[in-house]
């Protein structure tokens, strides 16, 4: 059906802009395009300068333009290639060869409101080449980032496809809200929408989507990451964390055809975590807990079973499946004289490795451009994307609400079916026990996914909209309009056949958010040359309103629940709730650019932005100043042919973070009810503590880099050292419970980021054509806490999991915010440890718990008098680890030869540590269920060995911190352009046909699933929480094979 | 020029924009406007009782629902909680495995300051408001928020020791976190009762404090005084004296036969006196018939079957005994039509509250919908009260004190005490208590206050062998949760025995 719909389309499409308007004109040039090696350059852009007359070379390199007379200059360009201009003079042939541009020191770089040329830039600004997007099979865009950029860190919050992501530029720089960089979409600074669908159970945690999951990556021209004061301040109290600008494709002059990228592939998830069999796992059961009178008998006597192995089942195997995946995108772009259009669509699948788990998009985009009159220039931009997401409770989470990767670990290794119950039997377990069994088994991972759902749809339309007026040469004036229409809708139901919906008969919640942002932005660009200097400036004023609804209504007690969430009306309680939250930003902005010679660049830039979240301190000044000196264009070293490039950049300014919750800083009421004599009575109280001095935080950065390249730009070098201080951090802190609450939104302390950046490209190639493309980028950073609290006092954040309320990181001057705290293990207590009565012998130091020989043990570091006591207390916690890497970063080759290319990523990260939180649940002892095998030879074949560590604690400690570092072949693909014959033959311009694969291989020591997962912890409270994997969704392995067909 | 104009307009318009920076948030309630009319102090008294009840997340831990339910029962001779079977943190606290860190004392602790700075905002506001009310109204409000400040301060001194007394809204600039000692405690527990004693009226409605509520708790309070750790010899006095005026003057009795106490339609019968009140609609039913009860069919369960009774406490009744049949059982209901069949697992059900089994007869049908209200003192315990007070006062029971126990034990058809030592009438008195009172709450603060609660969970190693091998002299007090002393800034000390960072 989709192959006829596309055919369709494309045909419809086709006939009605095939109507092509025919200009009258004098004289024809002819030619062909080729690059140095010989090889023609089809799709190469020829234009008269001047005016908006222009073609494209054909699949042979072949052109012919009509032109005004001798006296037009042809300007012939395509991407990655430096653009030409000749003359035409006599000339009816003409026959060009483009060179290479590596650095692209004259290509445009798209900043806050406006574009630079690259060699004009002041600032630390990385374009990300549109390579690591193509013909990969991604959901989201930000895994295609995931370490592209040097100072862009991003990790999945799980393996679930369109997962959200934690990203963060040059460090997380704000404790709360929110440490992601702001997103600005065709210069529509994005609104940040929330993808949980709230409620109850396990939602908040799993099925969140990524903030950029609504684009199609195919739609995408080009992505810049925006890092240091320069650029961002432009962006005032947004501009803290860095700023992601994308541009979508424009119909482009003198190009008009249509693209179909189509892939399909599949995605496996082998890797398993090595759990008890059945066969060792009754035994544990029975030495844990001889009560339970399915593995022992009244009497004592532990049952005996005569083929365990029978009775085996690895839940791991019956959770995870082949996935399927599949995109196929079509785009049109086009012109006529005075209007330029793209129009694109797509659609994407992929089937989960994980069952009962299905993601679906769909998107469409129009984008029009139309030359109104001489000075005027209107255009639009309409996006709509949908997301059908059907999942189940993947992560963590205790008790009840735990989900099915964890509980694929820690479920009992058997399933109680007839066979297994008749085995039982014969073992000589009395039925009733066994019946009893069956009755309240519900946990079974697989029961668990097929009676949770855990769907949403999300429905995003982005309009936007400008005027552009060139009022005057060296002044234009620009009102954008922009509109963003978001809807969640969540539909969750747990069946009373699961653990969380058993208590209430089924769980039915549907919730619906709405989120309507609106920007609208007016400024002039001045621009004047004159001499040596050239000014550029631009000043004008922003005003953004975003209304987010919240709805939920949620029903339990269902007789019925074949219709599920569908008929909220068959449960018999219900419960509704809404809320609405208003956002208002007004501001002022200027930028000034200065240039002196093409030799000193100067940046300065100014944002006055007003809040309406704050209560009293509303506004904030924002502003940077930046110094660059293009040391190549000194009369000293133009004529040095070796270095091609060397500009050197500096930079200094002031951005902000606005990001707490809208009721952050009020004292704000909820519902507390009661009954009296049976009556049900409503009451009220405060629900949060009031900060009326709530404010900004204020982020000081400073950078510097340096620009090199050599030999002709074959090799370049950039590399950038940054220091951020972060003031006023705002953080939900912990305040004294006996204060009647447990946390406040104040503005604390002072933090301070540092990194160092680094990328290095080169380009081989050789005459025959053989070109290799390397680029190796490193990040190094860290930070450290100045000034925290009301009085410096550390603060111990609990990462929450278990159910045991532990702060596994504290944040104390002097420390970073990536230290996990904890206790530091010392072997295991062994009999030479105590005295013959079992007694422990004076000097252990202990915890006073009767511990003994086989429990762990810890080291005893300090005491109340600051030197070591002999008790294992709080005294002795220190930091047993960070989850910051200490370098990370890619290296992406791309091979190319006659045709055929071939591109190999490497993702890398080295020193960081992970909280494999997921140990706590399955090495420690602890609970029922299964456990992984590694005491099975101490602890349950041989127990009075004391050679096994009891781990009976999950208190955090050394145990559980795993090296996370790792490398990862993120993306093999090969690619091949067929022959121009074959293309032809079905009249298409040129096909791609490409196999790909993403994360085929991965070398790490951590003994998880994957090292790098941030299990989503709480409400995000404390976004700068990374590294720790609780039952995260594992990544699976894909391969695909595609097709890209230009027509 | 037209182009200019346009601009001009936009300028003027955004100049206009900037009013709009100040949002009235529309959905959520400002406290800082509350308390304008009596019907708003109103709304905040219910909220004051809520932190007895909720059952929302978290803070269930905390509440009546699920974690405070099972503190003061689970855990000691008389209930245990099935480990691993659904909720880890219930079970930490019956096998003795809780730590600073753990759920349950965390969230009690949160529950009773959240009720706490629920009172003490209303007391404020009430203090300083201008709001037209007649006295006798304002009396009701403050009579309750004493009232129930107290109660939660009894909560905690009982559970936690000494601890941090806040009787104003913070300042959090200057706020420090210091314990005060167990006496103070006390002092201030005594004082707001007292308090609420002279202003609340005989009766506001069923399920609200009352003056007699008020009389009941000082003889309950100053009992617990009389004994472990404060040993107070001036305590046992009062409360016999308190406990007298409520048996002689107050409007209670007992039910005439044991069962229909715990009957859904006696929830406000003679016998109750106050109660963490439930019903069965509107989310506010709580978990009292569900933790417990008898195993049923499924799906319509009868209980969660995760608190049992310990075996030592079914043994322990003596022939003839009421009571036992109606507390623990050890079969299961086969149908709707209440039929049974033993289960012969050598489990023991605590049957005290259960479900109706058929789900047709119930006014809920949800789980944990349970109707049933979690008493929280009713006349029985009055009566042993004063029982055990008048003994300790005076050294041996007198002729008032035998009367109070065995108008228990006759109700029970057990026969009457007479001629018993001190030590062994109170010995009676605490037996008499565990079976009587049983799965109500009494039993953890009972074996305390005698300073028999290592001791006998020690013994009792048939039903919870876990809790008699966990079990350490530190365990007579809770931890004050981790997070609490390190948000102190070392302003906080922890009980003995705990780790807290």
């Amino acid at each position: 059906m989709s192959r006829k719909f596309n055919l369709f389309l494309i045909l419809t499409v086709l006939s009605l802009f095939s109507c092509n308007i025919l200009f009258a004109q004098e004289i024809t040039v002819s030619g062909t395009v080729k690059d140095k090696l010989g090889e023609v350059i089809p799709g190469a852009t020829i234009l008269e300068k001047g005016t908006s007359n222009g073609v494209a070379a054909d699949l042979d390199g072949n052109y012919t333009i009509a032109v005004n007379g001798s006296s037009s200059v042809l300007i012939y360009s395509f991407v990655g290639f430096k653009s030409q201009e000749i003359e035409v003079g006599q000339n009816r042939r003409i026959d060009i060869v483009l060179e290479r541009d590596i650095i692209g020191m004259d290509e445009v770089v798209v900043v806050g409101y406006g574009t630079q040329k690259r060699a004009d830039i002041t600032g630390a600004i990385v374009s990300v080449s549109t390579e690591v997007i193509k013909e990969r099979p991604i959901q989201n865009l930000e895994e295609a980032l995931q370490g592209q950029v040097a100072g862009l860190f991003i990790s999945s919050t799980g393996g679930q496809p369109g997962a959200a992501t934690k990203m963060n530029i040059r460090g997380i720089n704000s404790m709360a809200g929110s440490s992601q960089p702001l997103i600005v979409v065709d210069g529509f600074p994005m609104n940040e929408v929330n993808t949980s669908g709230g409620g109850a159970g396990g939602e908040v945690y799993s099925a969140q989507m990524g903030a950029l999951s609504y684009i199609n990556p195919d739609d995408i021209e080009s992505i810049e990451v925006l890092k240091d004061a320069s650029a961002t301040a432009i962006y005032g109290n947004r501009g803290a964390n860095g700023v992601i600008m994308i541009t979508t494709k424009k119909g482009r002059k003198g190009e008009s055809g249509i693209t179909f990228n189509t892939y399909m592939g599949f995605q496996e998830m082998k890797s398993r975590i090595n759990v008890m069999k059945f066969g060792d796992w009754y035994k544990y059961a029975q030495l844990k807990n001889p009560q339970n009178r399915l593995f022992t008998a009244e009497d004592g006597t532990p049952y005996e079973f005569d083929d365990p192995e029978a009775m085996n089942i690895n839940w791991q195997d019956e959770i995870y499946r082949r996935g399927f995946i599949q995109n196929h995108s079509l785009s049109l772009q086009g012109k006529s004289d005075k209007t330029a259009y793209t129009f694109s669509t797509s659609y994407n699948q992929n089937k989960s490795v994980l069952i009962e788990t299905d993601f679906q998009k769909l998107t469409s985009r129009l984008s029009l451009d139309h030359q109104f009159s001489d000075n005027i220039m209107v255009g639009a931009n309409v996006s709509f994307s949908n997301i059908v997401y059907n999942g189940t409770i993947t992560d963590g989470r205790e008790g009840t609400a735990a989900g099915v990767v964890l509980r694929g670990l820690i479920a009992s290794p058997f399933r109680m079916d007839n066979n297994t119950a008749a085995r039982f039997r014969r073992a000589g377990v009395p039925n009733i026990i066994i019946e009893d069994y069956k009755r309240n088994s519900l946990s079974a991972p697989d029961n668990v996914a097929a009676n949770t759902d855990l769907d949403k749809v999300i429905n995003r339309t982005i309009s936007n909209f400008y005027l552009n007026v060139q009022i005057l040469d060296w002044l234009a004036f620009r009102s954008t309009l922009g509109i963003d229409f978001y809807n969640l809708k969540s539909k969750q139901y747990y069946s009373s056949q699961t653990p969380s919906g058993f208590l209430d008969s089924g769980i039915a919640l549907q919730t619906s958010r709405n989120a309507r942002s609106i920007v609208n932005e007016n400024y002039f660009t001045l621009s004047k040359s004159f001499a040596s200097h050239s000014v550029k400036l631009v000043t004008g004023f922003s005003v953004q309103e975003t209304v987010s609804e919240y709805y939920s209504a949620k029903s339990t007690g269902f007789e019925n629940e074949l219709l599920g969430y569908n008929a909220l009306s068959l449960g018999t309680n219900f419960e509704a709730n809404s809320s609405v939250g208003e956002r208002f930003l007004a501001s002022y902005l200027a930028r000034a650019n200065y240039s002196f010679d093409d030799r000193y660049l100067l940046t300065a830039s100014y944002r006055r932005d007003g809040s309406s979240i704050f209560l009293e301190d509303k506004w904030g000044d924002f502003y940077s100043g930046a110094l660059a000196w293009n040391v190549k264009n000194e009369s000293f070293l133009k004529e040095l042919d070796q270095i091609s490039a060397l500009k050197l950049r500096t930079s200094i300014g002031q951005v902000g973070n606005q990001s707490v919750p809208v009721q952050g800083a009020l004292l704000d009421g909820e519902i507390s009810d009661y009954t009296f004599n049976g009556q049900y009575y409503t009451g009220v109280s405060a629900s949060t503590l009031e900060n009326k001095d709530l404010s900004w935080e204020t982020s000081q950065q400073i950078n510097t880099g340096i620009d090199l390249g050599f030999f002709n730009n074959k090799l370049n070098i950039v590399a950038d050292y940054y220091i951020t201080n972060t003031k006023n951090l705002l953080l939900y802190t912990p305040v004294s419970i006996s204060t009647g609450f447990e946390y406040g939104w104040f503005n604390v302390g002072e933090l301070k980021n540092t990194g160092f950046e680094l990328s290095v490209g080169y380009e081989f190639s050789t005459d025959a054509g053989f070109i290799w493309n390397t680029n190796l980028n490193l990040t190094n950073s860290k930070n450290e806490i100045l000034a925290l609290g009301r009085d410096g006092e550390p603060i111990y954040v609990d990462v929450n999991f278990d159910t045991k309320v532990v702060d596994e990181v504290i944040l104390e001057v002097g420390g970073s915010i990536n230290n996990i705290f904890g206790y530091q293990t010392d072997g295991i207590y062994t009999s030479d440890d105590f005295d013959l009565n079992g007694d422990m012998l004076p000097g252990i130091p202990n915890e006073g718990k009767g511990e003994i020989a086989g429990d762990i043990k810890f080291k005893d570091l300090s005491g109340p008098e600051g030197i070591p006591d002999g008790f294992i207390d709080g005294f002795d916690r220190t930091v047993i680890g960070n989850t910051l890497p200490d370098i990370y970063g890619s290296w992406s080759n791309n091979f190319s030869f006659k045709g055929v290319d071939l591109d190999i990523v490497l993702q890398y990260s080295y020193g960081n540590d992970v909280f494999n939180a997921t140990r706590t649940r399955t090495s420690t002892f602890l609970g029922g269920g299964n456990q992984t095998d590694e005491w099975v030879d101490s602890y349950i074949n041989n127990p009075s060995s004391t050679q096994y560590s009891r781990v009976s604690t999950s208190v955090p400690s050394d145990n559980f911190i795993e090296d996370g570092s790792f490398i990862r072949l993120q993306t093999l693909r090969l690619g091949y352009n067929l022959p121009g014959r074959w293309v032809e033959k079905i009249r298409a311009k040129s096909v791609k046909i490409y196999a790909s694969g993403s994360n085929l291989a991965l070398l790490t020591k951590y003994s998880g699933y994957d090292p790098e997962v941030t299990t989503n912890q709480v409400d995000g409270r404390y976004s700068f929480v990374q590294g720790f994997d609780y039952g995260g969704f594992p990544r699976a392995k894909t391969f695909i094979v595609g097709a890209n067909i230009q027509f | 020029m037209r182009n200019i104009v346009f601009i001009l307009i936009a300028v003027l318009l955004f100049s206009a924009c900037e009013e709009q920076l100040n949002i009235t948030p529309s959905s959520q309630l400002e406290v800082s406007n509350f308390f304008a009319t009596v019907e708003d102090f109103e709304l905040a008294i219910v909220g004051a009782y809520d932190a007895i009840a909720v059952h929302e997340n978290n803070r269930a831990y905390g509440t009546y629902f699920k974690g405070l339910l099972n503190m003061g029962r689970a855990g000691t001779d008389e209930m245990y909680v099935v480990p691993g079977f659904w909720d880890n943190a219930i079970a930490e606290i019956s096998n003795y495995t809780y730590t600073a860190f753990s759920r349950v004392p965390r969230e009690t602790w949160v529950m009773q300051y959240r009720g706490i700075s629920r009172c003490n905002l209303i007391l404020r506001k009430i203090s300083e408001t201008n709001v037209e009310m007649s006295a006798e109204t304002k009396n009701r409000i403050k009579g309750q928020a004493y009232f129930l400040r107290a109660f939660y301060y009894f909560q905690l001194v009982r559970f936690y020791g000494g601890v941090p007394i806040i009787t104003e809204e913070t300042n959090l600039n200057e706020f420090r976190n210091i314990r005060s000692s167990v006496a103070e405690t006390y002092d201030r527990i005594i004082a707001d009762f007292k308090e609420a004693e002279t202003l609340l009226p005989l009766v506001i409605e069923n399920g609200r404090a009352s003056k007699f509520a008020a009389k009941s708790f000082l003889a309950k309070v100053y009992l617990q005084m009389a004994g472990n750790p404060l040993n107070d010899v001036n305590a046992a006095a009062m409360a016999a004296t308190y406990a007298k005026d409520v048996i002689d003057n107050g409007p209670y009795s007992l039910e005439e036969v044991y069962g229909d106490i715990f009957e859904l339609e006696n929830e406000h019968g003679v016998e109750y006196i106050f109660s963490a009140e439930y019903i069965g609609t509107d989310n506010e039913g709580g978990e009292v018939a569900t933790w417990s009860g008898v195993n049923g069919p499924w799906p319509n369960t009868l209980s969660y079957k995760i608190t049992l009774a310990m075996p030592e406490l079914a043994e322990s009744y003596q022939p003839g005994d009421v009571r036992k049949d109606r507390n623990t059982v050890d079969f299961r209901i086969t149908g709707p039509d209440g039929g049974t069949e033993p289960m012969n697992d050598g489990l023991w059900y605590a049957y005290k509250w259960r479900h109706n089994p058929d789900p047709d007869q119930r006014s809920y049908n949800r789980e944990w919908q349970s109707p049933y209200n979690f008493p929280l003192t009713r006349f029985a315990d009055v009566l042993l009260i004063y029982a055990e007070a008048q003994c300790r006062a005076d050294g041996s029971p007198g002729t008032d004190a035998y009367a109070a126990i065995n108008r228990v034990r006759e109700r029970a058809g057990l026969e009457e005490l007479s001629g018993l030592s001190g030590p062994d009438f109170l010995q009676a008195v605490l037996d008499e208590r565990k079976w009587e009172l049983c799965f109500e709450g009494h039993r953890w603060h009972d074996l305390n206050r005698y300073g028999k609660l290592v001791e006998v969970v020690r013994s009792s190693s048939q039903g919870n062998p876990s809790a008699a091998a966990n079990i350490q002299d530190y365990h007579v007090l809770f931890p004050i949760p981790a997070r609490e002393i390190q948000v102190s800034g070392g302003d906080l000390v922890q009980n003995s025995g705990y780790i807290s960072e």
